[in-house]
């Protein structure tokens, strides 16, 4: 998943550098107020160093390989775990040059930030109910979210003439199936430290707080927005795209309840809004249900 | 065989982090900032364009740098070849609908960034990059755990050879491939154990030395040597402008 130099133009390369450092300059002053575990911290970025060398490409994106930054979030919590993953992504590019300069800033947002913080809070929502299943979700929901977010630089990026249409659904389809892999080994990591080594984890098993479900509650409450926006510019699916250029048309074998997202006989647009809401309800009913089922 | 893999793995890291590069060269004794913003500069021009001709030529005075500095073509090719092929085989699809100009030109970006990179790589001891990363006024912090990532990489690689090897050695029978997993699941699960350990005591050997890691800083020096240099990289940028 490492960008190399070239791929990124200068406009998108910029714009990742000055997001990623806010993220650092801000992960910065939160460790210094926190009590950081340095030997934890060295020990995790060293282990990622080491697990990262396994590395597969993958035609029309980068690279596919164990990221690890829903474990370092884990391990050491959102702020210090971005540190750590940018000390990783920095020796990477300084000393091995893997990853370009040029496109570290792009490097560290993918890995460090998207993927750990996510990560982080995937794993903070379950981990009550089953400390394996929470460190599964992390590392994988962490690196396909990542991977779509390097999808997205390199597709955008006017140096790379493959669109987003390519780029995004190559990488996100990739990491969404190898990142079962790093969601299992983030599983098991997670769950053998809390077996052996229970103090590393002690302190984070706190209770979710009403930031977390407020944020949550907020973006819920935005996505009609998204919709309306997507609207504005014309937004339609990259695969509808591709099949009205091919001249290809869908003939569905069964409609589903709520066919495209829409209720039948009610407006489109409330129909879209009642069956995201439907959608987001079974999703966290059946979430809730198969981590207590397992916690059992 | 993966056991063996990750044994020769970990002894290349092992060596690569106790030995590292001290070649003497041009590129070596250049002030570590003046070097890391003048090959920056270089890298910036390879990447902001697709004219063949100004590529090749930024490749070329990189490629007199490395001459220069003792690192060998053949060692730089070594280094890069895999990832400019891989980049050759990502845009080659294109060539169907584009032609062969972009495919070219997007691969010979890649290889020439990657070979300004290596001569980053290859002549500058880390302690001298992190002296040069301070000086940039780069966070304290961030620096003091890029040292200790790197520390701890070799604490552990070194760590991870001595296991392989005890292990090797106590082995007298030919174990079943179920055996050898479960094996390599506990020594793993140990490592992570031990290495964590010997981490937090060498951390509580670093706060009691009463600071956190120092590392070997040089006076910052213009002499004749950065001039040569700074010449060098001014002249190569106005050429590749009039270009």
């Amino acid at each position: 998943m490492h960008i190399p130099d070239g791929y990124l133009d200068m406009k998108i390369a910029s714009l990742f550098y000055v997001l990623t450092a806010v993220v650092l300059g801000y992960s910065l002053y939160r460790i210094k107020r926190e009590r950081v575990n340095w030997a934890l911290a060295g020990i995790t970025a060293s282990a990622i160093f080491a697990a990262q060398m396994l590395n597969w490409p993958i035609p029309g994106g980068t690279s596919a390989h164990f990221v690890g930054g829903a474990l370092a979030g884990i391990l050491l919590g959102p702020y210090a775990g971005c540190i750590a993953m940018a000390c990783v992504l920095i020796v990477q590019c300084l000393v091995f040059a893997d990853g370009g300069i040029t496109a570290l800033g792009a490097n560290v947002w993918n890995m460090g930030v998207v993927d750990v913080f996510v990560g982080y809070y995937i794993y903070r929502l379950l981990e009550r109910r089953n400390k394996f299943l929470a460190g599964f979700f992390a590392g994988w929901i962490g690196i396909t979210l990542a991977a779509i977010f390097a999808g997205l630089e390199i597709g955008l990026s006017t140096y790379f003439h493959y669109s987003v249409n390519v780029t995004v659904p190559i990488m996100g389809m990739w990491h969404a199936v190898l990142g079962i892999i790093e969601g299992f080994i983030t599983g098991t990591v997670v769950n053998y430290i809390h077996t052996t080594r229970p103090d590393i984890l002690e302190g984070r098993e706190v209770k979710i707080g009403r930031t977390v479900w407020i944020a949550l509650a907020v973006l819920i409450i935005l996505s009609p927005l998204f919709a309306y926006l997507a609207e504005l510019v014309n937004y339609s699916e990259p695969l509808e795209n591709v099949a009205k250029y091919l001249g290809v048309s869908e003939h569905p074998i069964y409609e589903g309840i709520l066919p495209d997202y829409t209720v039948p006989g009610l407006n489109p647009y409330v129909g879209t809004l009642v069956s995201g809401a439907v959608g987001v309800a079974i999703v966290f009913i059946l979430a809730l249900a198969i981590s207590r089922s397992v916690s059992r | 065989m993966i056991e063996e893999t990750i044994k020769t793995a970990t002894e290349y890291f092992q060596n690569f982090f106790s030995y590292e590069y001290r070649k003497r060269g041009f590129l070596q004794s250049v002030d570590p900032r003046i070097k890391l913003l003048g090959l920056s500069a270089l890298l910036l021009a390879d990447v902001v364009t697709f004219e063949i001709p100004k590529i090749v030529f930024i490749a070329l005075a990189s490629l007199i740098l490395a001459k220069l500095s003792d690192v060998g073509f053949k060692e730089i090719l070594k280094r890069v070849w895999l990832f400019t092929f891989f980049s050759f085989l990502i845009v080659l699809p294109t060539t169907f609908f584009e032609g062969v100009y972009y495919p070219t030109s997007f691969t010979l970006r890649v290889f020439t960034a990657l070979t300004v990179l290596q001569l980053i790589v290859l002549t500058t001891p880390f302690n001298e990059l992190l002296q040069a990363l301070r000086s940039f006024k780069l966070p304290e912090t961030l620096v003091f755990s890029l040292g200790l990532t790197y520390g701890y990489i070799h604490m552990m690689f070194s760590e991870l050879f001595r296991i392989l090897i005890a292990r090797e050695s106590r082995r007298v029978k030919r174990s079943s491939y179920r055996e050898l997993w479960s094996e390599g699941g506990k020594m793993l699960g140990t490592f992570f154990v031990r290495v964590l350990e010997k981490g937090e005591n060498v951390y509580r050997a670093i706060l009691l030395r009463g600071d956190k890691i120092r590392y070997y800083s040089k006076p910052f020096k213009v002499g004749r040597t950065e001039t040569l240099f700074i010449i060098y990289v001014i002249f190569v940028l106005i050429w590749w402008i009039k270009m």
